[in-house]
């Protein structure tokens, strides 16, 4: 019996490790001034997401009830999925280590220790708890990552008040305390993942949907307008995005509240944060808009509406972009006036670019997948793929052939999707790709690849054009 | 067991979802060897109810006992007594029927591989084909295999019927249902959650309509030909229907 657990945890987390190890290869293969950085990050997001799928797989592949129904102790499943999961870690632990080399022998122990161990103990006893708060893998990993950056700033503005010193200062002393405050934080959720693991209910669907006032919700109103009805659909797809922005909201407050209160710490950047952020929820928007109705269950029967396919898509389009726009850019942009960030403002225009290319990245992607879960964990090994591909491609070139590829290889495929040019020629092959797969409702593999071809061949020659 | 004991009591039962009462103070005693019907409109409270038996849900207050133990005390203990099949049935995508049947079968002590053959073969399931391809009528008839084999003492089925074609419904209720309980009469019983109640007319020894959690009617189906003269499914229709009072 226990063998049988163990087999099928195995199996359910594996395609998460086989997909972080890709990323992190992808990571560590990049040409770039601080690749050791992006593959520790990279590392982190694979772990915590690793962590989030031993229980959310569950939620994701709806056998909740079912394996909940099997008479085995919950004690006994829970410790499985753990002990799959410490595996697993080890696994993904050993390979960034491995990828960082030299890198890491040059650290003193306690930072390797410090950015390695960490985020494997997050995974292990932070977010199993926030899956199964979240009842989904996304949800569980993003609220993991919301708690250890809150410990970050908490351990900041502690060590901010008690030295009184600058934010250099505040940064070392905080990331001496991190391992401990994790440690605490593990114990306190470890814990409680075990308890709520033993009382869990065989509840599915994602916890809190938020509803949405009158004016845009249901209405005493029988029928409404197709578009209408549409857009609203659109919206309630994207809860996370709501929530993420309303974190990103939390965190902003927090942090500009310290930089007004302790003159020290003006200097902190802000605006590395934002573009994290600008970053990142473009990819939340894109993922969730397609897969998340795949995942639902509701794909299907929305294509048999009478609203022909191509409407659809262009509602789904347009709102992503528009919500992408909204909450990813021009939020912060509002925020950044309110502290006269001028960093941010400078980087306003590239960022519409970059806002724009990785929505409708990150959508074409959703329409390849079946969960927002999967398109995430897709979208880093072919994010990073592609910008190893246009790397590879400028530096076969050389620096003196073509303008953006000294920037590329300076920046990276950030510089490639900050460029109007590249976006304007790329983007529109990916909605036409992303439609034609969204008006399926079968995902052949070999038209993916095709499609993943042609989509390379287009870049590496947009990047030659532009 | 102890054939006085019910395999099933409870006795005031309340779970709320938020706000909304989704059992209100339910009562039910199912007696061992029976063949039990839970009627009721869609959201009337079954499923929650059957899931609070299973310790897949906390009930609110009241209390629920499964052979005579407490779900949330001993679970394990119930669970390996019992067999069921949920309304909405989901396998892990990357097993075929053969993988699924063998991963539900490890769990048990008791696994009648003889029935397990016989029933893949009326269902005409494939056993080389992913469990999570197949129909959701061909899903349930697995799961049904998947229940039915471990020769539980206990059948829970909640919605058993919904998604199968009406050879394999027929064949289902009488011949698997029927098959499973002659199997040991006084021993195995069987709760059926359903609102297609004319299905399982025949079969049914006794039943409690249910609605918005709470108990309307429970009686013995032979009780009820006799005093409503009508067929099950009239009783549960004229029950409910606004103007149903006294059926």
């Amino acid at each position: 019996m226990r063998a049988t657990i163990l087999h099928t945890e195995a199996r359910a987390q594996l395609g998460m490790l086989v997909m972080s190890l890709i990323a992190l290869a992808a990571a560590a293969m990049l040409p770039w001034k601080d690749a050791s950085g992006l593959t520790l990050i990279v590392s982190a997001y694979g772990m915590i997401f690793l962590g989030a799928q031993s229980v959310g797989h569950e939620y994701s592949h709806r056998t909740l009830t079912m394996a909940l129904a099997q008479p085995v102790s919950r004690a006994r499943i829970y410790i499985v999925k753990l002990a799959v999961l410490v595996v697993m870690l080890v696994i993904l632990a050993g390979a960034t280590a491995l990828a960082l080399g030299s890198e890491l022998r040059g650290r003193p122990a306690e930072l390797g220790l410090t950015f390695l161990g960490l985020p494997v103990i997050g995974a292990i006893f932070v977010a199993p708890l926030m899956t199964m708060i979240a009842r989904g893998v996304l949800g569980g990993a993003l609220m993991s990552c919301f708690a250890g950056g809150l410990v970050w700033l908490v351990l900041m503005i502690e060590a901010a008040w008690r030295l009184g010193g600058n934010i250099d200062d505040a940064g070392s002393n905080a990331l001496r305390n991190l391992p401990f405050a994790i440690i605490a934080l593990s114990a306190v959720t470890g814990l409680l993942g075990w308890r709520r693991f033993m009382r869990l209910e065989a509840l599915e669907g994602d916890f809190g949907a938020i509803s949405f006032p009158r004016l845009l919700g249901t209405s005493n109103q029988r029928r409404h307008s197709p578009w209408r009805a549409l857009i609203v659909k659109e919206l309630h797809l994207q809860q996370l995005t709501l929530g993420i922005t309303l974190q990103y909201l939390v965190t902003w407050a927090v942090l500009s509240w310290v930089i007004i209160a302790v003159p020290a710490w003006s200097s902190f950047p802000l605006s590395v944060v934002t573009v994290v952020y600008c970053m990142i929820l473009p990819v939340i928007v894109g993922a969730t808009a397609s897969a998340e109705e795949r995942h639902a269950g509701t794909h299907g029967w929305q294509l048999l509406q009478p609203v022909a396919a191509w409407q659809q898509w262009l509602v789904k389009v347009l709102v992503v972009i528009v919500l992408s726009g909204v909450c990813g850019l021009g939020l912060p942009m509002l925020l950044a006036t309110l502290l006269q960030d001028k960093t941010a403002f400078e980087l306003g225009s590239r960022l519409a670019t970059a806002c724009l290319f990785l929505t409708c990245a990150a959508l074409y992607v959703s329409t390849i997948s079946t969960s927002t879960v999967k398109t995430m964990v897709l979208a880093l090994p072919i994010g990073l793929g592609l910008g190893l591909l246009l790397q590879t491609v400028a530096r076969t070139l050389g620096p003196g052939m073509f303008s953006s590829a000294s920037d590329l290889l300076r920046f990276g495929w950030i510089a490639a999707v900050m460029s109007p040019a590249f976006v304007a020629i790329v983007t529109p092959l990916l909605l036409w790709f992303g439609f034609v797969n969204h008006s399926s409702t079968e995902q052949p593999v070999a038209r993916a690849i095709g499609q993943g071809a042609a989509i390379a061949v287009v870049a590496s020659a947009a990047l030659i054009t532009v | 067991m102890d054939n006085t004991q019910p395999v099933i009591e409870v006795r005031n039962l309340v779970r709320r979802y938020g706000r909304t009462d989704a059992v209100n103070g339910l009562n039910l005693r199912v007696a061992p060897g029976r063949c039990y019907g839970l009627f009721g409109r869609n959201g009337a409270g079954k499923t929650t109810t059957i899931k609070c038996l299973l310790n897949l849900l906390r009930p609110t207050s009241g209390e629920a006992r499964v052979f005579g133990l407490d779900p949330t005390r001993d679970d394990v203990a119930i669970k390996s007594r019992i067999a069921y099949v949920p309304d909405a049935v989901s396998f892990y995508p990357w097993m075929s029927v053969d993988d699924t049947l063998s991963y539900f079968a490890s769990f048990r002590t008791r696994w009648n591989r003889e029935l397990e053959a016989s029933l893949v073969s009326q269902f005409r399931l494939d056993r080389r084909q992913k469990a999570m391809q197949l129909s959701k009528g061909q899903r349930t008839q697995l799961a049904l295999v998947a229940a039915i084999c471990p020769e539980p003492e206990l059948l829970v089925l909640d919605e058993p019927t919904s998604g199968l074609d009406p050879i394999v419904r027929r064949e289902f209720i009488q011949t698997v249902i029927g098959a499973y309980q002659d199997g040991d009469p006084s021993r195995r019983t069987v709760l059926v959650s359903t609102h297609l109640i004319s299905e399982f007319e025949g079969l049914i020894d006794e039943f409690t309509i249910i609605d918005n959690g709470r108990e309307v009617l429970t009686l013995e189906a032979d009780v009820a030909h006799e005093k409503y003269g009508k067929n099950l499914e009239d009783i549960f229709i004229s029950t409910l229907s606004p103007a149903g009072a006294g059926a």
